[in-house]
Formats: C-alpha cells, structure tokens, sequence
C-alpha cells in the first residue's frame, strides 16, 4: 500500500482569501436543501420513467428513455455529493443515498470512500490519485468508451465481482486499508444483489424492462454525466499544488448545474471540499477575484480544449494545459 | 489537574459557539473547542491524514476534518466516521478571565 503522506507534504495547496468566519456560513448544512434537490431528483425520474413505460411501442419510447437514463446517471453526482457528508444535515441520509446511488452504477462504495480520499489530497498527483481521469500518453478509444460508462462500468463491474468473493483488486489495494477489506467485501456484495435482481426478473418475466430501468441506463444515459467529469481535470497539468490548474469550473444552465449539484464550481469543490453543493455558487462568486475565468458551456470552449490537448498528448504526454491565473494571488 | 501547566490559547471572544480554534506548541498541533456542553481541547490533526481540524467543522458536538469528512467526538476524541483512523487524545481546556486555556501536563 502507497502511504503518500510520506512522500510528500499535505499542506502545500494554495488556498484562497477566505476568513474562518466566513467559511463558517458556506460550511453550514441543511436538510431542506438536500431533500428539495434530491426528492426533485427522484420525482423527475420517476416521471421520465413512467412515460418511458407508456411511450413503449411508439418512436418516442427512445427519446423517453434517453431522458430517463440521463436523469438517472446523475446518480453519480448525488453519490459523489453524499460521500462529503455535505448533501444533508442528517448523516444517516447521506450514508444511505452514498450507498443506494453508487449502487446504481455498480460501484464499491467502501473502496470509492478511500479512492476519493486520496482524490482530494493529492488532486492529479501521477502515481499517488487513483482518479487522474486519462493515462499520459491518453489512450483514446478508453475515453471515448466511458462516454457510455463502458471501460470504467466494466472495471467497476469486474471489481464488484472480486470483492464480492473476497479478492481485493489491484486498484484497491494501492489504497484501501487493509483493516476495511471486510466491510469493502460485503459493501460489494450488496452492490451485487441489487445489480442481480433487475437481471433475474428480465429473465424470469422474459423482458428487458427491468435491465432498462435498473443498472443498464447508467450505460446508455452516461454521455452528459461523462461528459462533465471528464471536463473536470482531463488535460490539465499534473503535479501541481493549486487546484486553480488542475481543476475546471464551469459556467452552466441551471439544468445541468442540477444534474451535477454545483459541482461545476469544481476549483471551489477541490479547495473547499466540505461546503456544500448549494452554497458552491456564493462561494464561487466570493473568491472570483482569485480564481480564473470559468469555461462557459458544457460543450464549450473547455470541451474543444480538452480534446485538443488529448490529442496532443497522444503524441507529447508532458503537454499539458496551462491556465491563466490572476496576477496578484499566484 | 493540579500537575497541569496552563496556556493562554485565545481570547474567549475568539472561540464562538459550535466553533474550534488551533493551537501549536512545541510543534503539536491542538485544537479547542467551544459546544453547549463547554470547553474541550483534543489533538490538532485528523488521524487520517493530519489535516488540521481546526479548519473543520463542528456539528452535533462532533469534529469533522476539512478535507474528507472523517468525524471524531469532541469530549472523548473518538473516532465517528471513517477514514478516521485512531482516537484524538484529548486535553483540559478552560475559559477563565476571559480567555481559552489549555492545560498540559
């Protein structure tokens, strides 16, 4: 197991011009909020759901699922949310959607607590951040796969199956401690058992259904969920100690800023990780004086870059983006 | 308690309610602690991976570090939530003619 807080030091990560006391009001959590956002979140699916189901046999059944896996494989924003702690004040509430939302996409929810962790210290630190979104030099055809969640669902697939039988996988084992290998066991197994039981009833009632309202729309809905956490960090520089360089933060309609939960404010995210979604956008406009200029657009400027400098980086791995940072706090 | 050293911490006003203040001496990091129950004072740095709580938060007599949210309980020190590691040690601490004190032994 790599222990990078020997290599090298925590405390290195610029920090923006924030007091303590107005830190403290961003920090504050709130059950409405979380409840408002993530009821909203379920109705909405259920709606999408509902009328998928009674499109079935008509040309608008493929629009209605499309809409219907969308909204499901944000999913995985709730999920990222909840593992902060910040989604709810009432921490049972986040410990529950943490677990149900990240089964929806077939993670290990244990093995992802201990990932992100070391995500957050060492933020595109090659070696050390088991998250670094593309390998350097990128390999493309991978990335292109996950626009449909197929090379990390089927990682993700594959590791749920070893840990389910108590085989640690190699990934994890570069950073989950050894002392949760058994909660990361049956955390797997209970991912399984609500991945089976859509699979059992498609075959026992002879229907695709099931498999299309559970498990499978994270695949064929994942393109603007993948879309914006590839945007995150991919191409940017790696090796940094400021998040202002390894980060993007985009400018967003206010549907996708719902499908993300704020987490297009990320530079804000990776500074101040336990704020919580609905106070990222006031947190974001205090500290813009430090910060550089957000990418506006999810398939804006940020995307063309981002594929640019994959590309270049195919050819050149030490190419990297390098961002324009206010003068007066570098 | 008699054995204890005490030292000047802050001022009380520098400490609000459901807050934490740090305090470095001799190269240890503490950090103290201001709920309904009183003043505490427990280690400075997060048995994970040593980020400095007072930069967390507090809620429900509990701390939680700044960087990944692990949570360890303000009078004991221990640990609530994972990827806390060990317990905090925990310490005297009092407000006493208008300061925070930490008492040491």
């Amino acid at each position: 197991m790599i222990h990078p807080e020997q290599i090298i030091e925590e405390e290195e990560w610029f920090k923006s011009d924030l007091s303590r006391k107005e830190l403290k009001v961003y920090l504050k959590r709130n059950n409405y909020r979380g409840i408002f956002h993530v009821g909203l979140w379920i109705v909405l699916l259920g709606g999408s759901g509902y009328l998928a189901f009674q499109l079935i046999g008509t040309p608008w059944v493929i629009p209605a699922f499309l809409l219907y896996g969308i909204l499901y494989s944000s999913c995985n924003a709730i999920w990222h949310e909840c593992s902060h702690g910040t989604v709810f004040k009432t921490d049972w509430l986040n410990s529950f959607f943490y677990f149900f939302c990240g089964a929806m996409e077939i993670r290990d929810m244990v093995d992802f607590r201990w990932s992100h962790s070391r995500h957050h210290s060492y933020t595109l630190h090659s070696g050390i951040d088991p998250e670094i979104p593309t390998s350097r030099p990128p390999n493309l055809f991978i990335f292109l796969l996950d626009f449909f969640y197929i090379y990390n669902g089927i990682i993700a697939f594959k590791n749920i199956l070893l840990h389910s039988i108590g085989i640690v996988s190699s990934k994890a084992k570069a950073y989950v401690p050894e002392e949760e290998y058994k909660n990361m066991f049956w955390s797997a197994r209970a991912v399984l058992l609500l991945q089976l039981i859509p699979i059992i009833l498609s075959f026992v009632f002879k229907s695709m259904l099931p498999v299309l309202f559970f498990g499978l729309p994270r695949f064929y809905g994942a393109f603007i969920q993948f879309t914006f956490i590839a945007l995150q960090h991919a191409g940017l520089p790696e090796n940094q100690w400021d998040h202002r360089r390894n980060c993007r933060s985009l400018k967003l309609s206010p549907i996708f800023s719902f499908l993300f939960m704020n987490m297009e404010n990320h530079i804000e995210h990776h500074m101040y990780p336990m704020v919580p979604f609905h106070a990222l956008p006031k947190l974001s406009k205090r500290i813009s004086a430090e910060m550089p200029s957000k990418y506006k657009n999810l398939f804006g400027s940020g995307y063309f870059e981002m594929f640019k400098t994959l590309i270049i980086q195919k050819k050149n791995p030490e190419y990297s983006i390098e961002k324009s940072i206010p003068e007066a706090v570098k | 308690m008699n054995d204890l050293t005490w030292h000047k911490v802050c001022d009380s006003d520098d400490l609000e309610m459901d807050d934490v203040v740090g305090y470095n001496r001799e190269g240890k990091y503490y950090a103290l602690y201001r709920i309904a129950d009183g003043i505490f004072a427990t280690d400075g740095l997060c048995t994970h991976e040593q980020a400095n709580l007072c930069d967390g938060y507090v809620h429900k007599n509990s701390i939680e570090c700044p960087k990944h949210n692990a949570r360890f309980r303000i009078h004991d020190g221990k640990v609530l939530r994972k990827p806390g590691k060990e317990d905090l040690a925990t310490y005297d601490a009092k407000e006493d003619e208008g300061f925070i004190w930490l008492g040491l032994p």
